[in-house]
């Protein structure tokens, strides 16, 4: 009689924490869609526009760059785009400009636009993501695409010409394109 | 002072006014990243759950891959996914991973949810980036899409019910044993 009562006093004991424990056999279920891929290549992946003046628009053909999804993928893609400051690649902390946000230039500020090729007119690239394409792309798709540059205003002006206080130096900037399962 | 303000300026003059953008190097990367999608269904606040990232260079040198988290807006997300609270509740190992020339690597993503009340029944979306570390003027970033659903329990009562039950349990039998040692000495005498 004794032990039983032990026995059951223990049993009383543990019901209140089988709600826990009942708890851990609560199924975490993880699906991977392993089975779906997709890459995409860039060309060319470099380019230069050469010697730029202050405040002056400078435009790529319109096929100059060419965006591909490769042909093993297996799935469609949304793709974005954007862009990032440009820095002196001497000293980047010593000069850069500033990427624009509202397509407009200034001082240190200039502007960077994209067009695809038919398109209609060219959108701004800034640092936050912006749609590439507005539809899905497919294995095998491919758009070429050209760039439009705004350079800075003049960082001085000397005898009504414009010019920028590093002289002659290289500028560098990045466009990165981004790419997500549809 | 006003003869280094000459100076700059005759060497901005002699040096040319002009300023070149966009150098010219190499070619861009070519990777790609499995799996595309990672769906966590019934994820307990205070559950952790870890999945492996492939990532296959497809080029011939070796190349060094960033794993970051993005928020994407209302608009890239899938429909019904919110936003995912705290992208610190995920984590990569490693952060950066170097993969060999036409090889694959493998990093680990750990999620782990606080065990709180309000975290459960909710469904998210958060993508993680794989970035190449070198980087060309044209950059090629993809986005892995997390899905996160969490279950309707809190996780935190598990660790502390299992506790409570080794506990009782030890207790039970100690006394059983007690028991029959004072029966086994109550037969002796």
């Amino acid at each position: 009689m004794g032990i039983m009562g032990i026995l059951l006093a223990g049993i009383l004991a543990l019901i209140p924490c089988l709600p826990a424990t009942a708890q851990d056999s609560g199924t975490i279920t993880l699906n991977m869609t392993g089975a779906m891929e997709f890459s995409i290549n860039l060309t060319p992946a470099n380019w230069s526009f050469g010697t730029v003046t202050p405040n002056t628009v400078n435009t790529t053909d319109l096929t100059q760059f060419n965006l591909t999804v490769d042909s093993t993928s297996t799935c469609a893609i949304n793709t974005y785009v954007t862009g990032e400051d440009a820095v002196w690649a001497d000293d980047p902390g010593a000069y850069n400009w500033t990427l624009s946000s509202n397509a407009q230039n200034d001082i240190k500020v200039y502007v960077l636009w994209f067009k695809p090729d038919g398109g209609e007119s060219y959108i701004p690239i800034t640092k936050g993501q912006t749609s590439f394409y507005s539809g899905t792309l497919g294995p095998g798709d491919s758009k070429q695409f050209g760039l439009k540059l705004l350079t800075p205003q003049p960082d001085f002006t000397k005898g009504g010409t414009g010019y920028f206080s590093v002289g002659s130096a290289i500028v560098q900037t990045h466009v990165t394109i981004s790419a997500v399962v549809a | 002072m006003v003869r280094q303000s000459k100076y700059l300026f005759w060497l901005a003059a002699v040096l040319l006014i002009t300023v070149v953008l966009f150098p010219a190097i190499v070619q861009a990367q070519s990777f790609s990243v499995s799996p595309v999608e990672i769906e966590i269904d019934n994820l307990s606040p205070g559950e952790v759950t870890q999945f492996n990232l492939t990532i296959h260079n497809k080029e011939d040198v070796n190349h060094v891959f960033t794993l970051t988290t993005y928020n994407p807006g209302e608009s890239e997300r899938r429909e019904g996914r919110a936003e995912f609270p705290d992208e610190s509740w995920i984590s990569f190992s490693p952060q950066s991973v170097e993969v060999g020339a036409n090889s694959e690597a493998k990093a680990k993503v750990t999620v782990a949810v606080p065990p709180n009340q309000k975290w459960t029944g909710k469904d998210w979306e958060i993508w993680l980036r794989v970035a190449p570390e070198e980087r060309e003027f044209l950059v090629v970033n993809y986005y892995i899409r997390l899905l996160v659903s969490t279950g309707e329990e809190v996780e935190a009562g598990t660790s502390v019910g299992l506790i409570v039950s080794i506990l009782v349990g030890i207790l039970l039998v100690a006394c059983v044993i007690y028991y029959f040692r004072r029966k086994a000495k109550h037969l002796i005498f």
